[in-house]
C-alpha cells in the first residue's frame, strides 16, 4: 500500500486501489494472466493461425461439452440429473461456471489422483500411501513442482507426503531373478519428468538424437544406482548410500572411459563433496533397528532441487506438454516422452505460452485446466462433418477423441447405470446376487481392479491412445462387473426404464443416462421399434438397449 | 592336521602352457610325465611335462606369456614343457579321456561317438584299437574300472556302455535311448558303477547284477527353463576310500544365457545320506565342471560360469567353506588334473574373447579361442608338520 | 509368382490398398501364414548350416536329409526327413546384433526409415490379404506368459491390426457367455451396438469404431470357439508327435488355429540366448523344436494344407562361429540361416551358403528386406508394386532396395 501515498487525491487513489485489488485478486486466485491477454485466448489464437486457413471446426454443442468437461475434470459422466440441470441453464458463462464448480468439486482430486497414479505409476501397481499422497496434493492443488520434488526425494517423515516414495521403491523391487531395475528408474525419472527418453543412452551416446548423451543417463543413473529400498519401515521409503565417487562409464562403441558425478540430463555436474572419516553421515546408520543412516550429501535431495525448477526447460515443457495432453487428447510434443530436435512440438509457440504461464503461476495445475478448459480449441467440436474434412490430429482444427481411462470408464459405468442423482463419491452398485460361500460379493477394490485388468495397458505401457482389446470386449459381454450393473435396483436407470410406459421417454431418460445426450429422431424410432417387439419381456428389452450404449464407441471415448 | 581356512597355504604358480585351440579336458599320465589335453580340434594333444626343469637360462619367451595372470613371479625360473605331436584319429570335439591304472594305454572319446585306444608311449601312437559308433553321438563321460579291466562310457544317446579295455569288445549295457548321461564313476571297490544325467538322477549299478541298485536325487541339478532342460549332473568322483561320493554341477536359475549356483554335493555311500551341499557362489558363477580327491583327503575342484568367473577351490567334505578359493582371477575353468605326484596341479582356464564384435573374417582375421592350461605346486605339510 | 500388376490405390475406403480385383483374387486363395519365432537366436551351425569337423563346427555332427546334397545338424533328426518340403536360406545377412532393437527391425522387415513405424510381418500380412472369412482373430499369437493384444506390432497400421496373444494358448478371460444373457440376447445386444456404431461413425474419424467394433466382433466369434482352447480335442498320437512340452502344445494349438482359418499364427519360444552352454543348450533346444516343426510340416503337407500355408521358422540373428570362454556362442548377423516352406516356395532346397568356417556369406548376402519381398511374393502379392497408404503417404510394404528371391519361388 505504499504506492498509495504518492498520490494524495482520493479518486486516483480510489482507481488504484481498485487496480490493486484486481491485481490481488488475480494474482492469488485462478488465472494469473500473463501480460495482456488470458493464457486461454493466446492459444485459441496460435492455434488458429496455424491452421492458415484450412477449416476449423464450430463449438461443440452442450451436451458434448457437459460429458467432455465431466470426464476431464471429474473422472466420470454426469449423471443425468446433472446432464439435465446443465442443459437446462441458459446463463450465458454456463460453461466457465461449470468448469469452476467441477475444479471444487471433491470429484476433482479423486479423477487427478487416478490420472497421475495411471501416468506415473503405469500400472505397476497400487499403495495406499502412495494413493493418499496423491489424493491429497490434488485437494490442495499441490503445484507440480512441488509434487515432483516430493517424489524425487521423498520425506520419510512426514506422514501425509511419504508415500510419494512409492514412484522410487516400487521400481527398485526386484521382479524374478533379474537384477535391480536402475536404468529402469533412471529412464523413468527422464521420461516422466522431462519428457525425455534417454534408453538408448545408456550405453552410447543416442544413435539418432544428437541430443541425448550419455553422460546425460549416466549423471543420473548414478544417483538411483545408490538407492535402496528401506526395510526398517513399513510404509514406502528410499535410502541412500554414501555418494563417495563418481561413476565410471564408457560407452559400447569407443570403449572410453569417462566418469560423471550427479547430474541433471543437459545440466551440469555436481561436486560430491569429500568428508572426514566417520562425518558422512548426518544420521548415522543403526544395525539394531536396521535404520540405513541418512547420508550428509544426499544426490537425491540434489536432484529434487534442481530438476523440478522453471529455469529447467525441459522439465516445464514436460509439465506443459502433459498437462496439455491431458485437455487436448495429444501431446504438442508426440510421445510425450520424445522431445528432442528432430521430434519438436507441432506448436511451438503454444508449448511456449504453457510454459510461461505454468511459471507465471508457479505451476499451478487446477489454473492451467481451467485456461485450457476456457479455450475454444478444448471446446470445438470433434464431428468431422461440420467441416467436411480429416483433419490431422495434431492441427486441433476438430478436438480429438481421447481415450477413457478404466477408472474413467468404471465411474462412468456406474453413473450411467446408476440412480438419476448418482454423482458423488463413486461406488459400485451393491451386489446383483446376495453372497454364498462360493461366490462371495466382490469388494470395491476387486471390482476396481477388474476395470483396470480389462481397460488398461499391460505394466510399463503409457496409456495413450485408445486401444480397445478382446481383454475389454470380453469383460463388457460376460463380466458380471458390468452385468451387475444393469440388474434392476430402486432408483437405477433399468429400474426406471422398465417402469416408464411412454417409450419415447425411455429413449430420452436412456440417452441422457448413458450418451449424455438427447436421442435423434431415428435412436427415438428404433427404441420405440425394439421396445415394441419386445413387450412380453420389458425388462430384457431396456436391459439390452443400455447395454448396446455402454458397449458403443461413443461411450468408451471422450469425444 | 586341518590348516584353518586363511591360513592354507596358496598354491604357487609353476607355469602357463598356452594351446592353439581350446581344450576339454586335462589329465597327466600315471608316470607323471606327460599332460595330456582333449581338443575341441579332434586331436589329443600331449606335452613332456617331465622334471628337471628347464636351465635357468633358457629363453622366456619359449613360455606363454599372454593371459595368465598367474605368472608374474619367478618367470626366469618357469619350465618349458615341449610339446609332441598330437594324436588323431577322432572328429567333433575329444571330449573325455583316462589313462589305464598301469600305465601305456589310453582311451579316449569323441563328440561323434567314436572310442579309441592308444600306447600312448609310443613315439607316434596309432591305435590299438578303434570303435567308430561306440555311441550314438556324444560321448561325455568314461571311466577305467580299478583293476584296469573294463572301461565304462555314457553319452547322449542315454546309454551306458561296458567295453572290454583289452580289444574294445562291448561286454554290457544299461541305460535307455531319449535320456542324455553326462558323468559316470568307478566305484573303487570295483564292484559298482555310479552315473548321473541331465535331469539330476544318480544312479548306482551293480555290475555284477548288471542293473541299478540305488538312485539318488540330484535335481537341484536340473531345472526346466522354457523348453530348456538345464544343467546335469556334470562330475561323479569316489574319495579314496569309497566311503563318499561327490557329485558335481550347478543349480541352474534359467536357461538361454545360463545362470547357475556352482553347487557340490556330498553323498554318504554307504548309507546313501546327504553329507552336505555347497553352494560356491551366485548365479554368474556357473557350474562346478570337476571335482578330484586328493590323497590328503580334501577335493580339488574348478568352476566356471558367465564370461570371466572361474576359479579353483580346495575343499574338506563337511567344512563349511572351502578352505582355500584362489584369489587371482582365472577364467572359466572347465577341467583340472592332479599329478600323480600330489603337489602338482593344472586347471584349464577358457580364455574368452566375446566373439560378437564386426568380423574381420573376410578378411581372415577371426581368431577362435584358446585354454590356457595353467599349472601350480601345492604346498602341502610334510609329516614333520602333520 | 510375381503377381499382376497391383496399383496403388489412395482411396481410404479400399484400406488404402490394391485395387478391388486382386485382393478377391488373394481371398479366393485364402493364404496362410505359420511364423515361428525362436527368440534370441538359435545357432545356425547347430541347426540348419552344419560345419562338422571344422574350427568352429563344434560338437555335433551332421545328417543327411530327403533331399540328397543337404544336410542339417544332427540335432534336427524329425526335419531332416521333411527336407524335401522345405527350403532353407543360409545366406542372411543383416544389420543388428542387439536383441532389443534386432528382433524389432526383422520383425519389422527393416526397411528404409520413412518416419513411420512399420508393421510386423503378421500386421502386414493381416492388412494385405485382409479379412479371412473365419471370423476369428486374424493375426494370432501363441506364446509363453501372458497373453493379451499386442497393438503395437500394427505401426501405423493402426491398433486394430496388432496381435491377438493367447498366453500358454489359454483363452482369454470371460470367454463364456454370462448366465444373466440368452444366446438370443447376445445377437440382438450385438446388433443393437453395431448400429449405435455405425450412427457414430458417421460423423467421426473411422478409426475408433473400427477398432471397437473390431474387437467386439471378435469376441463374440472367440465365444463360439471355446473349441479352439480346448486341449482335450486333441488325440493323443497327436500329442505325443508334436511333445507334451511347451512348444509342442503350442505348436499344435498352432496347427488347430490355422485349421480353423485364422490368417497369420505366430508361435514363440523363449531361451535361445545360449551365451553360455551352447552345446548343452542348442542339444535340448533344438531337438525340442525339430520334435513339433516336424510334426507340423509333416501334418500341413498331407492335408494340402501347405500349399496354401506359408511356414517360416527363424530368430533375430545367428551365434558366432568362434567359442567363448564360457562355451557359449554370441550373437552373428553377419551370416545365419532361416527355414521356410509353404505356399508359393520352392520345395527341397537350400540357398546360399556360408564360408568353410561359417563367419560370412559366400554368396549373395540377404538382408531381411529380401525375405519380406519373398514372403509377400509368395502369397501372392506383389511387394515391389504394391503400396501402402498411410493417411495419403505412401509406402513400400518392403525395403525398396531389396526384392524377391527368386531361387526361393516356386
Amino acid at each position: 500500500m505504499t504506492a498509495l501515498k504518492l498520490f494524495p487525491k482520493p479518486a486516483i487513489r480510489r482507481r488504484i486501489f481498485r487496480g490493486l485489488v484486481l491485481l490481488i485478486v488475480t494474482s492469488t486466485g485462478f488465472g494469473a494472466a500473463s501480460a495482456g491477454e488470458e493464457l486461454s485466448a493466446r492459444v485459441d489464437a496460435l492455434i488458429g493461425a496455424a491452421a492458415k486457413g484450412e477449416p476449423i471446426g464450430p463449438a461443440c454443442d452442450d451436451a458434448t461439452f457437459v460429458r467432455r468437461v465431466y470426464l476431464d475434470l471429474a473422472g466420470r459422466i454426469p449423471s443425468s440429473q446433472e446432464a439435465t440441470t446443465f442443459l437446462a441453464s441458459t446463463e450465458a458463462n454456463n460453461r466457465p461456471a461449470l468448469i469452476d464448480s467441477l475444479l471444487a468439486s471433491p470429484d476433482y482430486p479423486q479423477r487427478m489422483r487416478d490420472l497421475f497414479h495411471a501416468m506415473l505409476m503405469e500400472r505397476r501397481g497400487d499403495n495406499a500411501e502412495w494413493t493418499k499422497f496423491l489424493e491429497a496434493s490434488f485437494e490442495a492443488n499441490k503445484p507440480w513442482d512441488q509434487l515432483v520434488r516430493e517424489i524425487l526425494d521423498p520425506d520419510p517423515d512426514n506422514e501425509a507426503v511419504r508415500g510419494a516414495a512409492f514412484f522410487h521403491t516400487r521400481r527398485l523391487e526386484k521382479v524374478g531373478q533379474q537384477e535391480t531395475d536402475y536404468p529402469g528408474l533412471t529412464r523413468d525419472t527422464g521420461r516422466l519428468f522431462l519428457g525425455i527418453d534417454l534408453q538408448c543412452a545408456q550405453c552410447h551416446n543416442h544413435l539418432f538424437i544428437d541430443s541425448y548423451k550419455q553422460v546425460d543417463f549416466q549423471g543420473l543413473f548414478t544417483v538411483y544406482q545408490n538407492t535402496f529400498i528401506r526395510t526398517d519401515v513399513k510404509f514406502p521409503a528410499v535410502g541412500e548410500k554414501v555418494t563417495s565417487k563418481k561413476l565410471e562409464f564408457m560407452s559400447v562403441f569407443d570403449k572410453q572411459p569417462l566418469t560423471t558425478g550427479p547430474r541433471i540430463p543437459f545440466g551440469q555436474e555436481f561436486e560430491i563433496p569429500t568428508f572426514e572419516k566417520d562425518q558422512e553421515y548426518l544420521t548415522p546408520p543403526d544395525p539394531k533397528t536396521n535404520f540405513p543412516g541418512v547420508p550428509r550429501f544426499r544426490a537425491l535431495e540434489v536432484i529434487a532441487r534442481e530438476l523440478p525448477v522453471d529455469s529447467n526447460r525441459a522439465f516445464v515443457d514436460n509439465a506443459s506438454n502433459r498437462l496439455w495432453f491431458v485437455m487436448m487428447g495429444r501431446g504438442l510434443v508426440n510421445p510425450l516422452d520424445q522431445q528432442h530436435l528432430q521430434n519438436p512440438p507441432s506448436h511451438p509457440d503454444v508449448l511456449q505460452a504453457v510454459g510461461e504461464e505454468l511459471i507465471a503461476t508457479k505451476f499451478d495445475i487446477k489454473s492451467l485446466l481451467r485456461q485450457l478448459a476456457l479455450t475454444e480449441t478444448y471446446q470445438r467440436t470433434s464431428v468431422l462433418t461440420t467441416i467436411n474434412d480429416v483433419p490431422p490430429a495434431d492441427s486441433y482444427r476438430v478436438a480429438n477423441e481421447k481415450r477413457l481411462s478404466a477408472e474413467q470408464i468404471m465411474n462412468s459405468v456406474f453413473v450411467a447405470t446408476g440412480p438419476r442423482d448418482h454423482s458423488a463419491s463413486i461406488e459400485p452398485p451393491p451386489a446383483a446376487q446376495p453372497s454364498t460361500d462360493a461366490k462371495p460379493v466382490p469388494t470395491a477394490d476387486e471390482i476396481r481392479a477388474a476395470f483396470v485388468k480389462a481397460f488398461g495397458n499391460v505394466p510399463q505401457d503409457p496409456e495413450v491412445e485408445f486401444s480397445p482389446s478382446l481383454k475389454s470386449s470380453l469383460f463388457v459381454l460376460n463380466d458380471s462387473a458390468v452385468l451387475d450393473c444393469l440388474t434392476p435396483q430402486a432408483g437405477n436407470l433399468v429400474d426406471r426404464l422398465m417402469n416408464e410406459p411412454d417409450p419415447s421417454a425411455v429413449a430420452d431418460e436412456l440417452y441422457l443416462s448413458v450418451l449424455t445426450r438427447r436421442p435423434t429422431v431415428d435412436e427415438r424410432a428404433e427404441v420405440a421399434d425394439y421396445l415394441a417387439k419386445n413387450e412380453s419381456r420389458r425388462q430384457i428389452a431396456v436391459t439390452n438397449l443400455a447395454w448396446a450404449l455402454l458397449a458403443s464407441t461413443e461411450f468408451c471415448l471422450n469425444h | 592336521m586341518s590348516n584353518a581356512p586363511s591360513e592354507f597355504p596358496e598354491p604357487q604358480p609353476v607355469t602357463v602352457v598356452n594351446t592353439e585351440r581350446q581344450i576339454a579336458s586335462i589329465r597327466f599320465s600315471p608316470c607323471g610325465r606327460f599332460l595330456f589335453a582333449a581338443g575341441r580340434d579332434a586331436k589329443i594333444h600331449r606335452w613332456d611335462v617331465s622334471p628337471p626343469e628347464a636351465p635357468v637360462d633358457a629363453p622366456v619367451a619359449a613360455v606363454a606369456q599372454t593371459e595368465s595372470k598367474t605368472t608374474e613371479d619367478a618367470k626366469l625360473s618357469e619350465p618349458v614343457f615341449p610339446e609332441l605331436p598330437p594324436l588323431s584319429g577322432h572328429d567333433g570335439w575329444v571330449s573325455t579321456f583316462a589313462f589305464h591304472p598301469q600305465g601305456e594305454r589310453l582311451f579316449s572319446a569323441d563328440s561323434w561317438g567314436r572310442l579309441i585306444c592308444w600306447r600312448y608311449t609310443d613315439e607316434a601312437p596309432a591305435p590299438l584299437w578303434n570303435i567308430a559308433e561306440a555311441h550314438d553321438g556324444w560321448i561325455r563321460q568314461l571311466a577305467v574300472s580299478p583293476d584296469g579291466s573294463q572301461l565304462a562310457t555314457c553319452g547322449m544317446d542315454g546309454r551306458i556302455r561296458l567295453w572290454s579295455t583289452e580289444d574294445g569288445s562291448k561286454q554290457n549295457e544299461f541305460g535307455a535311448a531319449g535320456g542324455d548321461v553326462f558323468s559316470l564313476a568307478f566305484h573303487p571297490d570295483g564292484k559298482s558303477l555310479v552315473t548321473g544325467d541331465l535331469m539330476g538322477i544318480i544312479t548306482h549299478w551293480d555290475l555284477a547284477e548288471a542293473k541299478p541298485v540305488r538312485e539318488f536325487d540330484a535335481k537341484i541339478f536340473h531345472k526346466l527353463s522354457y523348453i530348456q532342460d538345464v544343467g546335469g549332473v556334470r562330475w561323479l568322483a569316489f574319495d579314496a576310500e569309497g566311503k563318499t561320493l561327490a557329485a558335481a554341477g550347478g543349480q541352474p536359475e534359467n536357461g538361454g544365457f545360463v545362470q547357475a549356483v556352482p553347487t557340490l554335493r556330498f553323498i554318504n555311500w554307504t548309507d546313501g545320506t546327504e553329507i552336505q551341499t555347497l553352494k560356491l557362489g551366485e548365479n554368474q558363477d556357473g557350474f562346478v565342471h570337476e571335482v578330484a580327491f586328493h590323497p590328503h583327503g580334501f577335493w580339488i575342484g574348478v568352476c566356471s560360469g558367465q564370461p570371466g568367473r572361474g576359479k579353483y577351490f580346495l575343499h574338506r567334505a563337511g567344512e563349511e567353506q572351502p578352505f582355500f578359493t584362489n584369489n587371482k582371477p582365472l577364467q572359466n575353468c572347465h577341467s583340472l588334473a592332479l599329478h600323480p605326484n600330489g603337489a602338482r596341479f593344472a586347471v584349464i582356464s577358457n580364455a574368452g574373447t566375446y566373439g560378437q564384435k564386426k568380423s574381420m573374417a573376410r578378411e581372415g582375421d577371426y581368431p577362435g579361442n584358446t585354454s590356457p592350461i595353467n599349472l601350480f605346486d601345492l604346498v602341502l605339510p610334510t609329516a614333520q608338520d602333520v | 509368382m510375381g503377381g499382376s500388376a497391383g496399383a496403388v490405390a489412395g482411396a481410404i475406403g479400399l484400406g488404402g490398398l490394391m485395387t478391388p480385383a486382386l485382393a478377391d483374387d488373394l481371398k479366393q486363395k485364402s493364404k496362410q501364414v505359420l511364423f515361428i519365432w525362436l527368440d534370441g537366436g538359435i545357432s545356425q551351425l547347430e541347426s540348419w548350416d552344419p560345419k562338422p569337423n571344422t574350427e568352429f563346427g563344434g560338437p555335433f555332427r551332421a545328417i543327411p536329409t530327403s533331399v540328397p546334397g543337404i544336410h542339417v545338424s544332427e540335432l534336427l533328426p524329425n526335419t531332416a526327413k521333411q527336407m524335401q518340403h522345405l527350403a532353407i536360406v543360409r545366406s542372411l545377412c543383416t544389420q543388428d546384433d542387439a536383441h532389443s532393437s534386432g528382433v524389432e527391425r526383422i520383425q519389422r522387415g527393416d526397411p528404409k526409415n520413412r518416419g513411420v513405424v512399420y508393421p510386423y510381418f503378421g500386421s502386414a500380412v493381416t492388412k494385405l490379404l485382409g479379412a479371412n472369412d473365419s471370423g476369428l482373430p486374424p493375426y494370432v499369437w501363441i506364446k509363453p506368459l501372458s497373453g493379451g493384444f499386442k497393438h503395437q506390432d500394427a505401426g501405423f497400421l493402426g491398433p486394430k491390426y496388432g496381435s491377438l496373444a493367447f498366453g500358454d494358448g489359454k483363452p482369454p478371460d470371460n470367454l463364456l457367455r454370462h448366465a444373466s444373457v440368452s444366446d438370443q440376447d447376445l445377437t440382438e445386444r450385438a446388433q443393437l451396438r453395431a448400429r449405435a456404431d455405425k450412427r457414430y461413425a458417421a460423423s467421426h474419424r473411422a478409426g475408433s469404431t473400427e477398432a471397437n467394433s473390431f474387437v467386439f466382433d471378435m469376441g463374440l466369434e472367440l465365444m463360439k470357439r471355446q473349441d479352439l482352447f480346448d486341449a482335450s480335442k486333441f488325440s493323443p498320437r497327436d500329442v505325443e508327435r508334436y511333445g507334451t512340452h511347451d512348444l509342442g502344445r503350442h505348436m499344435l494349438i498352432a496347427r488347430q488355429m490355422l485349421q480353423a482359418g485364422v490368417t497369420f499364427v505366430k508361435v514363440n519360444s523363449y531361451g535361445w540366448d545360449t551365451h553360455g552352454d551352447n552345446f548343452n543348450g542348442s542339444l535340448s533346444l533344438v531337438r525340442k523344436f525339430d520334435q513339433p516343426f516336424a510334426a507340423m510340416i509333416e501334418d500341413l503337407a498331407a492335408s494340402g494344407m501347405l500349399d496354401n500355408v506359408l511356414v517360416i521358422a527363424m530368430s533375430e540373428f545367428g551365434r558366432t562361429p568362434r567359442v567363448n570362454g564360457h562355451l557359449g556362442r554370441d550373437h552373428w548377423p553377419e551370416a545365419w540361416s532361416l527355414a521356410m516352406a509353404g505356399s508359393g516356395v520352392k520345395r527341397g532346397i537350400a540357398v546360399g551358403s556360408t564360408s568353410d568356417n561359417g563367419t560370412y556369406v559366400t554368396t549373395e548376402p540377404y538382408d531381411i528386406g529380401y525375405m519380406f519381398h519373398t514372403w509377400f511374393n509368395a502369397l501372392g502379392i506383389d511387394s515391389q508394386h504394391t503400396e501402402y497408404d498411410n493417411n495419403g503417404q505412401p509406402l513400400p510394404i518392403a525395403h525398396d532396395d531389396c526384392h524377391p528371391v527368386q531361387e526361393l519361388l516356386a
